[in-house]
């Protein structure tokens, strides 16, 4: 009974804080939140209060799949394709070369700090090196969206910057749940022969392209719903799917968010639901981001204290990371009406997949510095959320009013804000 | 309809074909129990929607649907795997109640107080004297009734076993 009572005290604190505080803040100081439910959460849990304990952190696991997967498939809906051959060619080119520059850059850093420094053989550094890079590369738009919103401002570089923070969500999700795959830690039954590196990834796939599949056979050709109890009756199907295809990940410990990433691209693309599928999905992104926040909070601990030096090392290595592939991206790739040297201090907010892929990890690599991979994650988005307002209005005001886009970014739906 | 059995068929063979993927283990939740809780949510879903088609209430059908998919008929999802979804149970109860005292308004609440107290009182009595009566009559032919008194009978429902918790 505790358990459910520190679910629903998480689910209640992050539903009314994310209404009552975070528009708010965000709305009137460009302020994405992010730090102070960490805090609570930390307060919340086992080393502090103890309202939430160790073992109800522990009992919340399979709940935390189901946040991670709710927001993969959110990511995955964003991606249809009529929308994205509609994109300039400009502005694909400035998301990947930004996404693929910083996820290089930090995982090479990352790696050399796991290797030369902290000792760890090839394949070990990888797999953490992998999942911090994979950190490092995700951000959010939602600062500059909030100043964008106040000023009023429409300049062209506004739809690339959402455009850019989707791209370099995939990109790490994708690095991410490859690694996991690859590298697949857990055993099988005596019965079957341990599958190989690949066809763990093959398995990782196929798990999410049939969830999306046989998702799409099960709507069938069914009408835009618009009533309430559509929207119910959806919304229970919804949930269903993203629990199955979680829970097949989380079973055969692979990543949940690379999983229903699929399972969400899939159905942008099929079937005449993805607007309503979306629609739900984007409504419920608030709380079970800030749920995951409070969650996180409560389950982290410092971990090995030899190994702490990697946290701060590692919010230097994303500044970095992010600054060279801004410039990188900003400078050298974009077209001149889009150039800007300062792309990367529109990106520095965290944004909530991070935390999503810190928890990832802590579930399927129990072994190999959870805790630390979490330490480091929490340290970036307290760091990084703190500072990203301020940066956020340097940009702005940086590319004053200039030259409105013709027609804002083809993949978002109608009130998306790109976060 | 067929489309959809279909496809919670197809999901229960990808159960059977992911079962040897993962050495047997134990937790709080098991992993395969999450999974089997989705494809207990599709199911109910698809037999809401057969019991809406035919005039009956949603809730009639996702009881239908724990009937086949439990341990009584067909075993798909056994009875370690209810046990561990019995969180999910308590959570949704709460969930219920936390949304209900939600809708709650105060304001309403003072305007009606004589119709709504009214109300519950006529029907608690009713409903209490009614399962009395019932109770006391059936009494001779229900062997779980037997032995108990008429008191007893209305004022706890319990007295006969221990309450569960």
């Amino acid at each position: 009974m505790q358990t459910t009572l520190a679910a629903l005290a998480v689910l209640a604190i992050g539903y009314i804080l994310a209404y009552v505080l975070f528009d708010r803040l965000r709305d009137r100081y460009g302020y994405v939140g992010g730090a102070e439910y960490l805090l609570i959460g930390f307060i919340l849990g086992p080393r502090v209060t103890g309202l939430l304990g160790t073992t109800q952190v522990q009992d919340l696991t399979p709940i935390v799949s189901l946040a991670l997967g709710w927001l993969g498939m959110l990511l995955g809906t964003y991606f249809r394709l009529p929308g994205l051959a509609l994109l300039p060619a400009s502005h694909l080119q400035i998301a990947f070369a930004e996404a693929v520059t910083t996820f290089g850059t930090a995982f090479a850093a990352m790696l050399a700090i796991f290797r030369y420094v902290a000792g760890y053989g090839w394949p070990d550094a990888a797999v953490q090196a992998v999942a911090l890079a994979a950190v490092a590369t995700l951000c959010s738009p939602a600062a500059v969206d909030a100043f964008a919103d106040r000023a009023r401002m429409h300049h062209r570089i506004l739809p690339v910057l959402q455009f850019t923070a989707r791209i370099d969500a995939v990109v790490a999700v994708v690095a991410f749940g490859l690694v996991l795959a690859v590298y697949h830690q857990g055993g099988v039954s005596p019965a079957v022969r341990t599958p190989t590196a690949t066809e763990w990834a093959v398995i990782n796939l196929a798990v999410g392209v049939a969830s999306g599949v046989l998702f799409h056979l099960f709507l069938g050709p069914v009408p835009r719903l618009d009533d309430d109890a559509g929207d119910s009756r959806l919304f229970v199907a919804l949930a269903g799917v993203i629990v199955v295809a979680s829970g097949a990940s989380y079973y055969l410990n692979l990543s949940p968010i690379y999983t229903t990433l699929v399972l969400g691209f899939i159905l942008a693309n099929s079937g005449r639901a993805h607007r309503d599928v979306a629609r739900l999905l984007l409504a419920t992104e608030r709380p079970v981001y800030l749920a995951l926040l409070l969650f996180a909070g409560a389950a982290w601990s410092a971990g090995s204290m030899d190994l702490l030096f990697i946290a701060p090392a590692f919010v230097l290595v994303r500044f970095i990371a992010r600054c060279f592939g801004g410039w990188t991206a900003g400078l050298h790739i974009a077209p001149p009406g889009l150039s800007t040297p300062d792309l990367a201090r529109g990106l520095l907010s965290q944004g909530g997949l991070a935390v999503a892929i810190a928890l990832n990890y802590s579930q399927v690599r129990p072994d190999l510095n959870p805790r630390l991979i979490l330490t480091a994650t929490l340290l970036s988005v307290l760091l990084f959320e703190m500072v990203a307002s301020g940066e956020a209005a340097a940009f702005i005001a940086g590319i004053g009013e200039g030259p409105a886009s013709r027609s804002s970014d083809p993949t978002l739906e109608p009130g998306e804000s790109g976060r | 309809m067929i489309r959809r059995l279909v496809v919670l068929a197809l999901l229960v063979g990808g159960a059977v074909l992911l079962e040897p993927l993962r050495a047997p283990s134990a937790g709080v939740i098991a992993p395969k129990s999450l999974f089997l809780f989705g494809i207990l949510l599709l199911t109910a879903d698809t037999f809401g929607a057969v019991a809406h088609d035919i005039g009956l209430p949603r809730l009639l059908g996702y009881l239908v649907a724990g009937l086949a998919l439990g341990p009584t008929l067909s075993g798909i999802v056994p009875a370690g795997v209810l046990e561990d979804l019995s969180m999910m149970k308590r959570l949704a109860v709460g969930l219920i109640g936390l949304l209900a005292g939600a809708e709650l308004k105060v304001s309403d609440l003072r305007i009606r107080y004589r119709v709504i107290l009214a109300v519950l009182s006529l029907q608690g009595a009713a409903v209490l004297a009614a399962v009395w009566g019932v109770a006391l009559i059936s009494r001779d032919w229900a062997p779980f009734l037997q032995g108990l008194a008429g008191a007893p009978l209305v004022l706890s429902p319990c007295s006969s076993r221990p309450c569960s918790p």
